[in-house]
């Protein structure tokens, strides 16, 4: 089923410098009880594709396209209409939880915040609820009073995941939130978002740019390339078997541990680094890095085409 | 000491003085208005008079204490009321930016650039040397450093992280701005406004020694005014302006301190870090 279709998407932002195209024309649909994966370089317009989902961008930034979610268009709705959905059925959880939360306030508050902005209900309940809220996320109940700063990445991590689930919401965007963890601590909090996810029958857009964890999670995965979305296909296809030449890089270009002196296979990256997003290169946004490009990559633009079912491809060659 | 504990030991001491200053005049034996008889004129100190007597041969002592109420009330309120006014303008200016906080920017510069001792002169002369007015025309005209430096604090807070998750939760502005904004600017704007209010005790003191002091309220600046015009440094009579102008430095360094250390303190995170 259906949770969110988005369908031609853009979000320019307006700078000094120009129109930053960060996310140019993109479609995708978010099936409920799933977790879909956004995959990609730094600077490729994945934060921005899921925060534009709830329009949480700069108020000059133009934004057009549709987001669908049960029948209503998110980028139609009014800021007032908008804070009705926000939380209360789409949460988000930052990047970074040490800076999204308020150094100056306990996390139990800062999570009973959340509730008492959008329930009708007394502050000691939504005390009460927030404590088990993070019961719920593994904080022991000793430190659900400590200030943020008082507890460790992993933790905060934890309490930024409790304040994304106390309004019980459908989707959970994740906004890298394993980035500038240890992988222990990753791996904790992944196992934690998988649990939720079952437990709460959650959909979660997880962003990151790391693919393994990506891979460790998802259902599917999507990969967006300069703003644009080159490949969309269930884990194992993407995994097994990548069609965009990005893709294939993307995955090369992870380090493998060499189990024997047979295991030849090369670590190597993908030459370059992504383009401008205010003069886009034409066509295919990644010919200029593509060992296999032709002329019509360089002159007409790629659309997205169903490869296999189920598995989508924006390239010529795939 | 921890610095916690020097803070409270600061803030304490303050508040005591406080109220002694307050029960001043229950709690010592002269009439600061009662004039003495002849042999007790200019008297230097004694047990009987720990501040000597003045020209009339009232006793010193009474008279500063009784001084300080004048001092400190004016330096309190227009604390207070400088503290309203910047933080309110600090706040609306930083938050909301734009046009309306470019308009309160250069109000505030405008304020900022008049030469307010000048002008404190003229109003006072103009409304008639009253207490409350003095409170009133120092209280207004000492806003712009709280609203700069709030406005700034703000600035740097409203970008944050936790600001644009708290908006995204659907939090209103004015949610946003006292729940979150306030208490974080509050450290800096109390450590302001308490250096505001040393100035505004300072501009009383100095307003009474011109001889626009409210007659009816001693304050120390008084009591500095009578002593020149008396001449009195000029015979020796050391004691009589010597208290009240320590009594000056003296609070007005107390404000700074306890200003700077409350900051200190009410910080989580030098709290933290140094206890």
């Amino acid at each position: 089923m259906d949770l969110v279709s988005i369908s031609n998407l853009r979000t320019y932002y307006q700078t000094g410098f120009g129109e930053v195209k960060a996310v140019d024309d993109v479609s995708l649909v978010l099936f409920a009880n799933e977790i879909l994966g956004v995959a990609g370089e730094s600077g490729c317009g994945k934060s921005t594709l899921s925060l534009s989902i709830l329009k949480l961008v700069p108020p000059t930034t133009k934004i057009s396209g549709n987001v669908f979610y049960h029948g209503n268009d998110l980028i139609r709705m009014s800021e007032s209409e908008l804070t009705k959905i926000r939380w209360k059925k789409i949460s988000v959880v930052y990047q970074g939880a040490m800076n999204a939360f308020n150094p100056l306030r306990r996390c139990r508050d800062q999570v009973a915040e959340a509730i008492l902005i959008h329930e009708d209900c007394k502050k000691a309940t939504a005390s009460e609820r927030a404590a088990k809220l993070l019961q719920t996320v593994g904080i022991d109940p000793q430190s659900c009073d400590k200030y943020p700063h008082e507890l460790s990445g992993g933790m905060r991590q934890r309490a930024m995941i409790a304040m994304a689930i106390s309004c019980n919401p459908e989707l959970v965007i994740a906004d890298e939130p394993t980035t500038a963890l240890d992988v222990i601590v990753q791996d904790q909090i992944l196992n934690l978002m998988q649990d939720l996810q079952r437990k709460l029958h959650l959909s979660v857009l997880f962003v990151s740019h790391s693919l393994l964890t990506i891979g460790e999670i998802c259902n599917r995965i999507a990969i967006m390339y300069a703003g644009k979305l080159v490949e969309l296909g269930d884990v194992a296809s993407i995994f097994k078997n990548p069609r965009h030449p990005y893709t294939q890089g993307l995955i090369a270009s992870n380090p493998k541990m060499k189990t024997s002196k047979e295991d030849e296979t090369e670590w190597r990256s993908i030459p370059g680094g992504p383009p401008s997003l205010i003069q886009p290169p034409s066509g295919c946004r990644f010919h200029v890095r593509c060992a296999s490009s032709q002329d019509q990559c360089r002159k007409c633009e790629p659309r997205m085409r169903e490869i296999e079912s189920g598995h989508y491809a924006a390239c010529y060659i795939a | 000491m921890s610095l916690r504990g020097k803070a409270i030991v600061l803030f304490v001491s303050f508040a005591m003085l406080l109220v002694i200053f307050v029960l001043a005049s229950i709690l010592i034996p002269y009439d600061s208005r009662h004039f003495g008889l002849p042999e007790e004129i200019l008297l230097p100190p004694s047990l009987e008079h720990p501040f000597g007597t003045d020209e009339v041969g009232r006793d010193l002592f009474a008279q500063c204490i009784y001084g300080s109420r004048a001092s400190l009330l004016v330096g309190v309120l227009a604390g207070l009321l400088s503290a309203l006014i910047g933080t309110g303008v600090g706040l609306l200016a930083g938050y909301y930016g734009g046009r309306a906080g470019e308009f309160l920017m250069r109000v505030t510069d405008a304020f900022l650039v008049i030469p307010s001792l000048p002008l404190v002169l003229i109003l006072l002369f103009l409304l008639g040397p009253r207490l409350d007015h003095t409170i009133l025309i120092l209280g207004l005209l000492g806003w712009p450093g709280i609203s700069r430096v709030v406005r700034s604090q703000v600035l740097s807070f409203r970008e944050r992280l936790f600001v644009e998750r708290v908006k995204s939760l659907g939090a209103s502005d004015l949610h946003v701005i006292s729940h979150h904004i306030l208490p974080a600017v509050m450290p800096i704007a109390t450590a302001n406004t308490i250096l505001v209010s040393a100035v505004a005790i300072l501009s009383e003191s100095t307003i009474s020694f011109l001889g626009l002091g409210d007659p009816l309220h001693l304050s120390w600046g008084t009591i500095l005014h009578f002593s020149f015009s008396t001449g009195a440094l000029n015979i020796g009579a050391y004691w009589y302006s010597l208290p009240p102008g320590m009594l000056i430095m003296l609070t007005t360094l107390y404000f700074t301190f306890v200003g700077n250390r409350l900051n200190a303190v009410f910080n989580p995170r030098s709290r933290e870090r140094w206890i």
